[in-house]
């Protein structure tokens, strides 16, 4: 490449003749094949935040936003509005596998995050031109092949974009199942890669916990809502999954993400507008959840007596990561970290350790128990067998309630507590 | 672990940009099997490619299917037959790799894998056959199961069957036959008609849910496209495929099929109970049913009757709401219920009773308080009935010109058109509707009349006459009758010839010797007798006249009224004539001798026929023969006999009655014979009567009363021949019976009351009749009483003597030329004076008859 051509291709540097350059580009764009073409643009983008420092994230004027869309929208999604073919789904994998190693070479985290949110950022106009669509497929194929691929830096992109997202529940949830969905259901035989995810990309598997826990929330909070018992309980590999990760690293649950990368990027459109209840910011309460729930919820009877077995020992497995948990959270408090910047805006509140856990969290826990512990007891089933589960929930959740004020992670009054206290059955 | 992990990462990683990039390490390119081989790793780990993978298999069954049309081809080429030799084994044992993972996977996981690999299966499939169709060995204008057999051969083809087989079972195992058929239909719907077989092959695998699935499917997508385009322009994709698949699946599913046909019908009627059909798609089932019947009739094939029973008057009062929620015009329906009916074979004569009893439901019924609507639904059965029979109508019509107008008839052409499998049906019940339109009040009649003249006009000129003959068969009064000179008269203009198919048809119905059809034949005759149709039968007397000689009298007597009912001559063939004599004559003497009871009635035949004659000889134009006729043969020998046998008998009055009537009807009959002019043109009324039918009718009374006569030359036998032949002629037999008698009579006086002078009297006068005697001799007879035996004999002899000399003519002569005749002669002196020297001798007895006898004039 020469001088001028440089010049051409980073647009940062652009100062005079903009509307030449940017046919230029989209001449020369339009000249090569798929899919250098699309990579090409993702250079380019990366070229482009690449002249930026991260404090000072580029801010480019509406003549710019418009052009970088029109390229995006033809190079990487192919939307077929915007007159290119639609790509064969041999070329769609090609097109995530140039996506994936343009990212996996980038250094710079804050230029990826910059990149990727340009790319896959969901805005209002979005919503408006019904590309959300469109985004949300690519995303999941790109996230289902960094898994198994290992690109951790996509994945880590990724979690900032889930993270981002998470007042958009319906957006972010669509890519978790699709993920759990590619690994557990259509091809298990690839979930060690899934299951290794932790290792490569702690943040993803947080975001991906998040997700999962609101996915399978166990006793359904919505009554018009029917949900199977199929989705609405974890199935055993994905809390197999689930299980492995936070044994492995137990302050997953307590990953918080740096505030630099929160905010790169966000080029265009206005401010996705909060829709509904957000996403919790972390896992740790739907862990609870689960383990909590998981014994006073399983429909016995349909389950084998290994997966029994198996799912038992795994809700125990969680159990203890959760305690151990909170006692990592303490000693966090005890050693604080820097103190991170909160943008206006963004629900960062609590990320306080004492707010891990509130009382009406707790309340609405103690409720759920309450309706499983009946719902199991009008079945009538094994008098016995019932009343060791019931039991076994209450041991786990008072057992998790005694760490947590221990580790004062629990913001809650004793009114409080004891209310919730006299509406259960008593404990051994 | 984790490091086996990354490294298998790694190797993943390898796999993919060897998959992608399509070549090895080393630049090489990848063959379709080997890239099979790359994609089958990524399927097994990376989910996301799995789109891809299955993309880049498509590959290698393309490259099979192609490989194998190649080798087709090729060997079309050789010349050579058969199954084409394997394909590359390499080839050959991807697709079988392709295939077990691919079912491994539906199979380890059903709800995920199933309906992806059905489809692109089934896509695939459809990919296949389009991009192949039309070349060697396989093409589009295969039949459904000619396209399974020939698809079936290429490997590629059959293990994709395999797996889309395998898919649907597991979907439909697993309660999700929707997925299933919803896919099948998809890709059918994709590409249409080339999937058809698929659609219909993996479907008759689960055809207790395919059939009702499909059935509703295309009823929504019926209703889709009805709501949407209005009016049946935007004709659906959907119906036509699943009529082909259902015809397919007929072969083995019939039974279900109707009855998932008649639940789709029943549902579609509100206030069925447990129905979930939602109203737009009930208002489009009928037309949709209708839809389906029109493009394959056979599909409703044995559901009819059941239909019918279904259509109770209720359900039509709904049925009528319903197509007036539809906002159609009710004609347009009805258009179409028409079509469906026209093409309806089976049950066409079940439909066609419901139609004629719903016509004229309310109309039996006392008209109080008939419902509105049902009034209205009447309605609409009086337009199905109009436009059935109009259209029917058109098809016979174009049918029959086809066939007997025009020469170049080509049966590929329009014979579609022109085909009712409704008519084709309901002319095997024409026997049926005949005795029905007879049975019927007034008001089903017109229907049926119409009917059958289209089923006339349409099945041919045979179908038509057998109608006709029917109705006349079965005709019991004077409607009836009607009825059929109508028939007759609406069918005739399509047929030259009909009249004489039916009457061939008619007789030989009632051929058969049983009581009842000679009972059938009589009605018949008689029917046809009083049918005001003699005009047009004149042309099949002879056929009737066959029937004179029927032994029973009572037909031969209603022939003989039929034939004498044509106003017009018989044809001048004397050998007819003959017949028809032969027959009528022939038959009433015969009969009659036999019966005895009969017997005395025979002397009124012959006085009738005297009469008879004697009228027509007033007519001066005429000579006849008439002493040739059989009469006096009777009169001198068994006549006589039977005479004195039955004088004492009083001949029971009404057998005398009918005997009378009878033979006046032979005296017509013979006189009309005889009045028959060469020329057709000629006056009838002038009674003409001709020579030469008279003579034959002589010749034939002679072969008949004396069979043992020797026939007839004309010529006066010989005086010398006379003791030999004395019976050798008529005529002169006779008189030489009379003359021996009286010569050997030794009597003074005559007994004026005996046989034998009465004998000699009339044979005497029938002479001077006939003008065979010239005068005076032809007037002694009158004198006869007052002479002696000895005299009477020698006039007799003179007589004799003139008549040798003076043979009678062989035709008739002017007097003029007769008196000619006469002065030539010495007998004609001889006579003269023979019988003045009798007149002399006798004078005091003879004195004031002698100017009368001795008259000059002629």
């Amino acid at each position: 490449m020469n001088d001028f051509e440089e010049d051409t291709w980073n647009i940062a540097s652009w100062k005079a003749d903009i509307p030449g350059k940017v046919s230029f580009i989209k001449h020369s764009l339009s000249c090569s094949q798929f899919p250098d073409c699309s990579r090409n643009v993702i250079l380019m983008l990366e070229k482009y935040f690449n002249s930026y420092a991260p404090e000072s994230p580029p801010n480019p004027g509406l003549y710019l936003s418009a052009f970088l869309d029109d390229v995006i929208d033809l190079y990487i999604f192919h939307s077929t509005g915007s007159g290119a073919k639609s790509l064969s789904a041999i070329q769609g994998l090609q097109l995530l596998e140039v996506i994936c190693s343009c990212f996996q070479h980038q250094k710079s985290d804050f230029v990826r995050c910059g990149v990727f949110y340009l790319l896959f950022g969901v805005t209002s106009q979005d919503i408006k031109d019904g590309k959300v669509e469109q985004k949300v497929e690519l995303l999941n194929k790109l996230v289902s092949m960094a898994v198994a691929l290992h690109c951790d830096h996509l994945l880590e992109s990724m979690a900032v974009w889930m993270q981002r997202h998470h007042h958009r529940p319906d957006i972010v949830l669509k890519v978790t199942s699709s993920i759990i969905e590619d690994y557990i259901s259509l091809v298990p035989a690839s979930l060690p890669f899934l299951q290794n995810l932790a290792m490569h990309s702690p943040l993803m598997a947080c975001q991906l916990m998040t997700g999962l826990i609101v996915l399978h929330p166990i006793v359904n909070r919505q009554k018009g809502q029917k949900c199977s018992t199929n989705t609405i309980l974890p199935p055993l590999p994905l809390l197999k999954v689930v299980a492995s990760w936070i044994n492995q690293t137990p302050d997953l649950c307590l990953m918080t993400l740096p505030s630099t990368l929160l905010t790169a990027g966000r080029l265009r459109g206005s401010f996705l507008p909060p829709e509904s209840t957000p996403l919790p910011s972390g896992p740790l309460l739907g862990l609870l959840r689960w383990a909590v729930l998981m014994p006073l919820a399983r429909d016995f009877s349909v389950i084998g007596r290994q997966a029994q077995h198996e799912s038992r020992l795994l809700c125990s497995q969680l159990h203890l990561a959760i305690i151990q948990a909170f006692l990592l959270a303490s000693k966090n408090e005890e050693n604080p970290q820097e103190e991170m910047e909160l943008e206006p805006g963004e629900v960062m509140d609590e990320s306080d350790s004492r707010h891990l856990i509130k009382a009406s969290d707790l309340k609405e826990l103690s409720q759920d128990m309450i309706k499983l512990i009946d719902n199991s007891r009008a079945l009538e089933l094994n008098k016995g067998f019932i009343d060791q589960q019931v039991q076994l929930s209450i041991d786990r959740f008072a057992q998790t309630l005694q760490v947590a004020m221990a580790t004062s992670c629990l913001s809650a009054t004793k009114d409080e507590l004891l209310s919730i206290y006299k509406r259960l059955p008593g404990n051994k | 672990m984790a490091d086996n992990l990354s490294n298998e990462s790694k190797n993943l990683r390898t796999q993919l940009n060897l998959f992608l990039s399509g070549t090895d390490e080393s630049g090489q390119i990848l063959s379709n099997v080997e890239k099979t081989q790359s994609a089958i790793v990524l399927l097994h780990s990376l989910p996301c490619a799995r789109h891809a993978v299955l993309e880049q298999l498509c590959d290698v069954f393309h490259e099979a299917v192609q490989k194998y049309v190649v080798e087709l081809e090729r060997q079309a080429l050789s010349g050579t037959t058969g199954h084409p030799a394997d394909l590359d084994p390499e080839l050959l044992s991807a697709l079988q790799n392709v295939s077990e993972v691919v079912c491994r996977f539906v199979d380890n996981n059903p709800t995920a894998w199933a309906p992806l690999i059905c489809e692109w299966s089934l896509n695939l499939l459809g990919q296949v056959v389009t991009r192949n169709n039309g070349r060697r060995g396989v093409s589009i204008t295969m039949s459904l199961s000619e396209g399974i057999h020939k698809w079936m051969l290429f490997p590629a083809v059959r293990r994709l069957m395999d797996i889309a087989i395998h898919c649907s079972a597991k979907l439909v195992g697993r309660g999700q036959a929707d997925v299933c058929v919803q896919c099948l239909l998809q890709i059918a719907m994709k590409s249409s008609p080339h999937l058809d077989w698929v659609v219909a092959h993996i479907g008759s695998h689960f055809h207790e849910v395919f059939i009702p699935k499909l059935l509703s499917t295309a009823l929504k997508e019926y209703t889709a496209s009805q709501s949407l385009g209005g009016i049946s322009g935007e004709a659906s994709v959907m119906t036509p495929t699943m009529v082909q698949v259902l015809a397919y699946l007929s072969l083995q599913h019939s039974q279900e099929i109707k009855s998932n046909l008649l639940t789709i019908f029943h549902e579609s009627i509100p206030n069925t109970a447990g129905t979930d059909i939602k109203p737009a798609e009930q208002l489009a089932t009928l037309p949709f049913l209708l839809h389906v019947a029109t493009l394959s009739p056979s599909l409703l094939r044995g559901t009819i009757k059941e239909f019918l029973d279904a259509l109770i008057p209720e359900v039509l009062i709904q049925l009528l709401e319903q197509s007036k929620k539809r906002g159609e015009t009710r004609k347009s329906l009805i258009s179409s219920v028409v079509d469906v009916i026209k093409n309806t074979g089976e049950g066409a004569l079940d439909i066609f009773q419901f139609l004629l009893k719903n016509l004229h439901e309310s109309n039996s019924k006392a008209c109080v308080d008939v419902h509105p609507t049902q009034v209205e639904v009447k309605k609409s059965f009086v337009l199905t009935m109009e436009l059935l029979l109009h259209r029917l109508q058109e098809a016979a019509l174009q049918r029959h010109s086809l066939l007997y107008k025009s020469s170049s008839f080509s049966p590929h052409t329009e014979s579609k058109q022109i085909e009712s499998e409704f008519l084709k049906v309901m002319s095997c019940h024409s026997q049926y509707l005949c005795k029905t339109i007879l049975a019927t009040d007034s008001n089903k009649a017109p229907s049926i009349f119409r009917l059958l003249v289209i089923i006339g006009v349409h099945s041919g000129q045979t179908s038509a006459a057998g109608i006709l003959s029917q109705v006349l068969i079965n005709c019991k009064n004077a409607n009836h009758l009607e009825v059929f000179v109508q028939l007759y008269k609406e069918l005739r203009l399509y047929y030259t010839h009909l009249l004489d198919d039916v009457v061939k048809t008619c007789l030989s119905c009632s051929k058969s010797p049983a009581a009842s059809s000679l009972a059938q034949l009589v009605g018949l005759l008689s029917n046809f007798h009083r049918s005001n149709l003699s005009s047009s039968l004149q042309k099949y007397r002879i056929v009737f006249a066959n029937l004179l000689s029927h032994p029973n009298l009572e037909v031969s007597l209603k022939s003989l009224k039929l034939v004498l009912s044509c106003h017009k001559p018989l044809p001048d063939k004397v050998s007819t004539l003959m017949k028809l004599c032969n027959n009528s004559v022939g038959h009433c003497k015969v009969h009659q001798a036999m019966r005895k009871e009969h017997v005395h009635l025979f002397g009124g035949i012959l006085s009738e026929v005297k009469v008879s004659l004697l009228e027509r000889n007033s007519n001066p134009h005429i000579s006849s023969h008439l002493p040739l006729t059989p009469s006096s043969v009777f009169f001198s020998g068994i006549v006589g006999d039977i005479k004195k046998r039955n004088r004492s008998k009083t001949p029971d009055r009404t057998e005398l009655q009918s005997w009378l009537q009878t033979s006046q009807l032979l005296t017509d009959m013979v006189f009309t014979l005889c009045c028959i002019s060469d020329h057709e043109d000629s006056d009838n009324t002038s009674l003409t009567l001709h020579h030469k039918y008279v003579d034959s009718l002589a010749l034939l009374l002679m072969e008949i009363v004396c069979p043992d006569v020797i026939p007839i030359t004309f010529d006066w036998p010989d005086d010398d021949s006379l003791k030999f032949t004395m019976e050798s002629t008529l005529m002169s037999s006779l008189l030489a019976t009379v003359m021996a008698n009286w010569e050997v009579h030794r009597d003074v006086s005559v007994d004026q009351s005996s046989l034998h002078f009465k004998v000699t009297c009339f044979i005497t006068d029938l002479m001077t009749k006939a003008s065979w005697l010239p005068p005076p001799i032809s007037r002694v007879g009158a004198v006869f009483s007052l002479l002696q035996p000895k005299e009477i004999y020698t006039l007799l002899s003179t007589m004799w003597k003139v008549l040798k000399e003076f043979p009678p003519p062989s035709s008739a002569m002017t007097p003029e030329a007769t008196r000619q005749r006469w002065q030539q002669g010495a007998a004609f002196k001889t006579q003269k004076e023979v019988v003045k020297a009798i007149f002399v001798n006798n004078i005091g007895k003879l004195g004031h008859h002698y100017a009368r006898v001795f008259e000059e004039s002629w």
